[in-house]
């Protein structure tokens, strides 16, 4: 009887979280909606995917160091086991990094976006009437430079999504490699395949570093 | 329906929440002809992105995923794989001229 009060107390409240989960949805998207329809009336989509890029960059800067460090422990490491785990924790690490720069992932939705309004803006400027002939010049001019930065800034993403592709597929064929052996108890074949993936991630890591570098972001 | 049997379903149904918020995710990265444009389905989700020299990369929901074509209103499954979290699936559309119905090449 005990249990059965305590049951339904603990149902009671379940119950009740439940049914205030649609009021908070509710809630939260009434108090949010106008500060983000205003977010973007007051900033275009080129400065926001620019202001996206810059924080990528932080964000794999940040990283840099954790995948140096993964390189240096998988390379060190004696115990197949760690390494393995290891292994695993760079891809979660890759895959963080790959989620907003897949062609459906935030920061890449809003590169279509941005180059799309640059291009719009372009042409509504080459049909504007308001302006002096130099003024209208000068805008279009400067709208067909951020259209230019965007594609570039495109282009660059595209070229560090590649890599990251690339990454993530060394990751985990040596991984299914090592796990393989393992299988028919091949320690030492294993040991040489980490120390060699130790030396691919940091190359990797190398060539990653350059792209994301390299990376402007539009109107900067 | 018991109390414990409500406990049970109530205990079920916060699971489902949780698992429908989930997101661990995997890759797709699906290549296929420069000048190839029909329509792209993963599992009932349309592919809205630009194909670039035919390649595009997808994150997508950990778990079995149908690759669909979509032809004269008709969705034709290309193949079934599946999607594991942080890890990539390559898929190739292969259209041979002998073969009306492109065809897909895996490479987990």
């Amino acid at each position: 009887m005990v249990w059965d009060q305590g049951g339904q107390t603990w149902e009671v409240l379940v119950w009740r979280s439940i049914s205030f989960l649609p009021a908070l949805v509710l809630f939260v998207s009434v108090h949010t909606a106008p500060a983000i329809s205003a977010g973007t009336d007051a900033v275009t989509p080129v400065e926001e995917f620019s202001r996206q890029i810059d924080e990528l960059k932080k964000t794999f800067s940040d990283l840099e160091k954790k995948i140096e460090e993964a390189a240096k422990s998988i390379d060190r490491t004696t115990d197949i086991e760690s390494a393995r785990q290891e292994i695993g924790e760079l891809r979660g690490l890759v895959s963080g990094l790959l989620n907003p720069v897949s062609d459906n992932g935030e920061v890449a939705q809003l590169g279509v976006k941005a180059l799309n309004h640059a291009r719009e803006k372009v042409k509504a400027l080459e049909q504007d009437t308001r302006f002096t002939r130099e003024e209208q010049q000068y805008l279009i001019g400067e709208w067909r430079k951020l259209v230019d930065e965007t594609e570039q800034a495109t282009e660059e993403l595209g070229a560090a999504r590649s890599e990251f592709i690339q990454l993530l597929r060394v990751l985990q064929s040596r991984e299914d490699f090592i796990d393989e052996l393992m299988q028919i108890r091949r320690a030492t074949e294993a040991t040489k395949v980490i120390h060699q993936l130790a030396s691919d991630i940091r190359a990797a890591s190398d060539a990653l570093k350059s792209l994301i570098r390299a990376i402007k972001p539009p109107g900067v | 329906m018991s109390s414990a049997g409500r406990s049970i379903a109530c205990f079920g149904v916060i699971l489902l929440y949780l698992a429908a918020c989930t997101d661990e995710v995997g890759f797709i990265e699906i290549r296929a002809a420069p000048n190839f444009n029909f329509p792209l389905y993963l599992n009932a989700e349309k592919i809205n992105i630009p194909f670039r020299n035919g390649m595009a990369v997808v994150s997508q929901r950990v778990g079995g995923t149908t690759l669909q074509l979509e032809s004269g209103g008709r969705f034709l499954p290309l193949c079934h794989f599946e999607v594991r979290k942080d890890r990539v699936v390559t898929v190739k559309i292969a259209v041979q001229s002998f073969d009306r119905i492109p065809r897909c090449e895996l490479k987990q």
